[in-house]
């Protein structure tokens, strides 16, 4: 866990790369510097600032994924609760106890927005390279890009994605159609 | 006496009148023909329109026709390729190219973002719209849960279930949307419909056609598009796959019409041989074909009259009639031979008719029948029959007049070639009359016809009307696999006094068919009430929703440390919204409701609904859903196929009735004529029927309903045969007569055994069995004296 301080600073430069200009990035030159590791594990830091009322929810927990199989997310404060993804479903328990399941083959809304978070955590930037426009700058081995949907159907939900990061992803800001904002910024255990 | 001399005067006016009679006939037939086919021939090759219309309930038969329209009209079309970009590219080229035909209404094949807005249409009542989960949590008041829930999902890093804080804190709305299954295996897929679970990128075109699925220039310019596409995307490895009515309709087409030239080419060159081998003159053969030709044409003009349109089946069916149209022109003309036409119309005229009306009796009994597709088969031979029959009596007198000079020289006994063939032939097979052993073979055979007759199970399977080609039905189950889709035609239709209490209704029911969900028995259901709640169980919503503010958005929010203005605006929020109603008329407005707009039937005036039954039907399925539809007066049961089943099994029946009554009154007519003799008419006929039914029973493995029809024809062939005999005294051209239009019915209906559509070739086998019989047995059990 970070301190409060630290958290402040990675947010601070979160918003700050968020305004910098962008150079030409390649999904190629993302695809080179990446690592792809089988298994990953860390913490995250997570705020969600809603839009509608001019409020940030904070909160935080562990994440682990097994490449191409699953993504656990597992927030613990302030409220506990796991998130399974798998690319074709989303469940989610509490207290061990499953509360709600998604199955992607049932809803193609659900497909497509877990794909998307699946290929980014998962640093799967030909599936990315689909779905969004790519700009951002290259300095050694630090990266920063904007991803922009291309398509209609996904703007409506997410206007703009924000990734930072070197070998590994650093943070994401992910702007929402509706002005809603969710930053996390990722720690990680190995490696 | 005085039938004698009836018989003169009419002889005497048509042989006196030839001439006028004979030009005003023709020109009488042109200015019909002209009439009648003034605005073409409609071809139709629906299947479905040879389907009886189900005779139990007029409200069952307006939905199972609704639901098969619903489906009629689409033309799926799955494109894949190896490389995803090859993929995309095919469908926008192919549905780029189908946009431009006037026959296709619509394509589904990309989503832009206007087409999910829709879904916003319901966010006003999103306070009675209540999944099922949710409703069960508030119902066992585990408001803690639900907090737990909007908790869990607020901080979820992918908030699926999206909503406004304020106006829908627990998630109402998008959760009831995320729970709209889709009907088919697609996602959204950068604004195309990606098929689910495939290992080559493979996405979805849903093409709906105009209602003219089985017209031939729709099936023509939609299909030969969709293959010339084929061709040129396979070039570029991107495969096309296809599944729809339209390809079962033009594959019917196709079949009907290669069959209608084979028959038809096969029969006419039959007979044109024969006719040229017999009678060794080609004016013969000209005045011949003339009756043919204008029965065939005016059953055409007279159909398209009566029906509107004429089925290919009908067609390839007609294409017999040549074989039975031809033998009123044998009979004159083989008499015509031997003495003049005055003469001639004497002598056979009495035949002719009784032969035209007992052919016409047959053809009746089969319009009666409520099989619009047999029913004009009907009236197609019935007219061709009637139309031939007056060309001979009005123009063969004039016609064989100015062709042949005078009847032949009464020196030798038989003056046309065949003459003696058919004459020695019948002489031979009578001599086995003589043999104690025939009745004896005779009995002994009728005895073993009836044993299998007895033993045999009747098929009334509705196989009987599928001709679709087993690969093209592989390939249609391959697509409906893919896409999770089956054309189920099992439902359950509710018919309570009004759309409300059907909704009611379907949702105490829907407590069953979720417990049989879960027990296996039943793979899923769809039904109106799952996107349209009743009112009442909107206003248990309300109540609910109700609940869940009290006891939940307080803590729910101070959780998230708002404070209690923002209690005040979602509570406003609510107090504003919770006596919004979804009603059926705004339903219906809504753009979401065309997906399930095909579950409402309107009939008479009332509104029910369909409850479609996903996945296969086993018998324990089928009998829990015979039990609901018992327990209650306003549920049916609907089992299209079932019904078929039961419907043909009736109708054979009923059909096997009508032959024994038609058999019975051309029996009686015959006997006001023939006296003793009219058993020397009708008994070949009888016998060779029943013969023919045994064989049939253990060729076909079972009697069905168009067996039994073909009796009728087998009926009026061979009492036309026994009429025509007993009339002229068994006279040597009459047996040349009756042998030749033997042989041509043969190969006419001989021919339609081979076909591939299973009415025609039922049809086919039985004629050409009893016909054989008929002739054999008739030569047999001629009369000796003679």
């Amino acid at each position: 866990m970070m301190k409060p301080i630290l958290k402040s600073i990675a947010m601070l430069v979160v918003v700050l790369f968020s305004n910098s200009v962008f150079a030409e990035l390649t999904y190629q030159q993302l695809q080179d510097i990446s690592a792809s590791p089988e298994r990953i594990e860390g913490s995250f830091e997570q705020r969600k600032y809603l839009a509608e009322i001019g409020v940030s929810l904070d909160s935080s927990g562990v994440f682990s994924y097994q490449r191409s199989e699953k993504i656990v997310w597992k927030t613990l404060e302030p409220v506990e609760n796991e998130m399974q993804m798998t690319p074709t479903t989303i469940i989610n328990s509490q207290q061990g106890r499953e509360v709600a399941r998604l199955d992607s083959h049932d809803n193609p809304a659900i497909a497509v927005f877990s794909d998307i978070f699946f290929s980014i955590l998962t640093a799967q930037w030909p599936k990315l390279a689909e779905h969004f426009k790519l700009q951002g700058k290259l300095d050694k081995q630090q990266w920063s890009a904007q991803l922009v949907p291309i398509d209609s159907s996904i703007k409506k939900m997410i206007s703009l994605v924000e990734l930072h990061g070197d070998k590994l992803l650093r943070s994401i800001v992910l702007h929402e159609a509706q002005g809603d904002k969710t930053s996390i910024i990722f720690e990680y255990s190995t490696r | 006496m005085n039938m004698v001399k009836t018989l003169d005067r009419v002889a005497n006016f048509f042989v006196n009148k030839s001439r006028q009679l004979a030009v005003l006939w023709l020109i009488f037939v042109v200015l019909f023909v002209a009439f009648a086919l003034r605005s073409g021939v409609n071809f139709d090759s629906s299947i479905i329109a040879l389907l009886p219309q189900s005779n139990k309930d007029h409200k069952v038969q307006a939905a199972s026709d609704q639901m098969a329209a619903s489906y009629a009209n689409k033309l799926l079309l799955i494109v894949s390729a190896a490389e995803d970009k090859e993929a995309r590219q095919g469908v926008r080229q192919l549905a780029t190219r189908l946009t431009e035909l006037p026959q296709v209404e619509d394509i589904l094949w990309q989503i832009d973002a206007q087409a999910s807005d829709y879904y916003q249409q319901l966010q006003p009542y999103r306070y009675v719209l209540l999944t099922d989960k949710l409703r069960e949590l508030a119902l066992t008041e585990q408001y803690q849960k639900i907090a737990q829930q909007a908790l869990a999902n607020i901080y979820s890093p992918i908030s699926v279930a999206k909503s406004s804080i304020i106006a829908d804190p627990f998630t109402l709305h998008s959760s009831w949307l995320l729970e709209q299954k889709t009907d088919l295996n697609v996602k959204v897929s950068n604004g195309l419909l990606q098929v689910a679970g495939q290992v080559q990128p493979t996405y979805l075109l849903s093409v709906s056609l105009v209602d003219e699925v089985y017209s031939a220039r729709l099936q023509q310019s939609v299909l030969s598009l969709v293959s010339d596409e084929q061709e040129k995307l396979a070039v570029l490895g991107i495969t096309i796959q296809k599944a729809g009515l339209v390809l079962h309709a033009a594959a019917a087409a196709a079949q009907a019409k290669s069959e209608i030239s084979i028959i038809g080419v096969g029969s006419l060159v039959g007979i044109i041989a024969l006719i040229i081998w017999v009678f060794a003159r080609l004016s013969s053969l000209m005045i011949m074909l003339l009756p043919l030709t204008i029965g065939v044409i005016s059953a055409v003009a007279v159909t398209v009259l009566v029906f509107g349109n004429i089925h290919m089946i009908t067609l390839a069916f007609g294409a017999g009639l040549i074989g039975v149209s031809i033998d009123y022109a044998l009979h004159f003309m083989c008499h015509r031979y031997q003495t003049t036409a005055r003469m001639t119309l004497k002598e056979i005229l009495p035949g002719l008719f009784l032969g035209l009306l007992s052919s016409v009796l047959a053809y009746s009994a089969q319009a009666l029948t409520p099989f619009p597709g047999l029913r004009q088969m009907a009236v197609f031979c019935v007219a061709g029959l009637i139309f031939s029959w007056l060309s001979v009596l009005f123009c063969f007198s004039y016609l064989s007049d100015i062709t042949m000079k005078k009847p032949q020289t009464l020196g030798s006994n038989y003056v046309l070639k065949g003459e003696k063939l058919f004459a020695r032939m019948s002489i031979i097979l009578s001599r086995l009359n003589s043999y104690l052993l025939l009745p004896l073979t005779l009995f002994v055979l009728l005895g073993l016809s009836v044993l299998s007759l007895h033993y045999n199970r009747a098929v009334d399977d509705i196989r009987l009307l599928q001709s679709s080609p087993v690969e093209l039905l592989h390939k249609e189950r391959a697509v409906q696999k893919m896409l999770n889709v089956t054309s189920s035609s099992q439902f359950l239709l509710f018919s309570a006094n009004g759309i409300e209490q059907n909704l009611q209704l379907e949702e105490q029911l829907a407590k069953q068919l979720n417990d049989f969900k879960k027990q296996g028995i039943l793979e899923d259901y769809q039904a109106l009430s799952q996107v349209l709640p009743s009112i009442k169980r909107q206003d248990e919503n309300a109540q609910l929703v109700q609940a869940i503010y009290d006891n939940s958005l307080s803590s729910f929010y101070s959780k998230l440390q708002f404070d209690s203005t923002k209690v005040a605006a979602a509570e406003q929020e609510l107090c504003a919204g919770i006596s919004a109603r979804l009603t059926p008329k705004i339903w219906w407005s809504q753009q979401q409701s065309e997906r399930r707009q095909s579950f409402v039937i309107k009939h008479q005036g009332q509104l029910f609904t369909v409850l479609k039954i996903i996945g296969p039907v086993d018998n324990v399925l089928k009998q829990a859903l015979q039990d609901i539809d018992k327990n209650h007066t306003h549920i049916t049961y609907v089992n299209r196929v079932d019904d078929i089943t039961t419907l043909l099994g009736d109708y054979r029946e009923q059909m096997t009735m009508w032959v024994l009554a038609a058999y019975l009154l051309v029996f009686l007519i015959l006997l006001l004529r023939y006296k003793k003799r009219v058993w020397t008419v009708v008994l070949p006929s009888i016998i060779a029927s029943l013969l023919t039914l045994g064989i049939v029973a253990q060729i076909e493995q079972g009697i069905n309903l168009f067996h039994i029809m073909a009796l009728i024809l087998v009926l009026g062939i061979g009492i036309d045969m026994g009429i025509f005999l007993t009339e002229t005294k068994e006279s040597a051209s009459t047996w040349l007569a009756v042998s030749l239009s033997t042989i041509t019915s043969l190969l006419a209906f001989g021919l339609l055994c081979l076909s591939e559509t299973p009415v025609l070739h039922h049809f086919g086998l039985t004629v050409l069995i009893g016909l054989i019989l008929v002739w054999v047995l008739s030569s047999i059990m001629r009369n000796k004296e003679t």
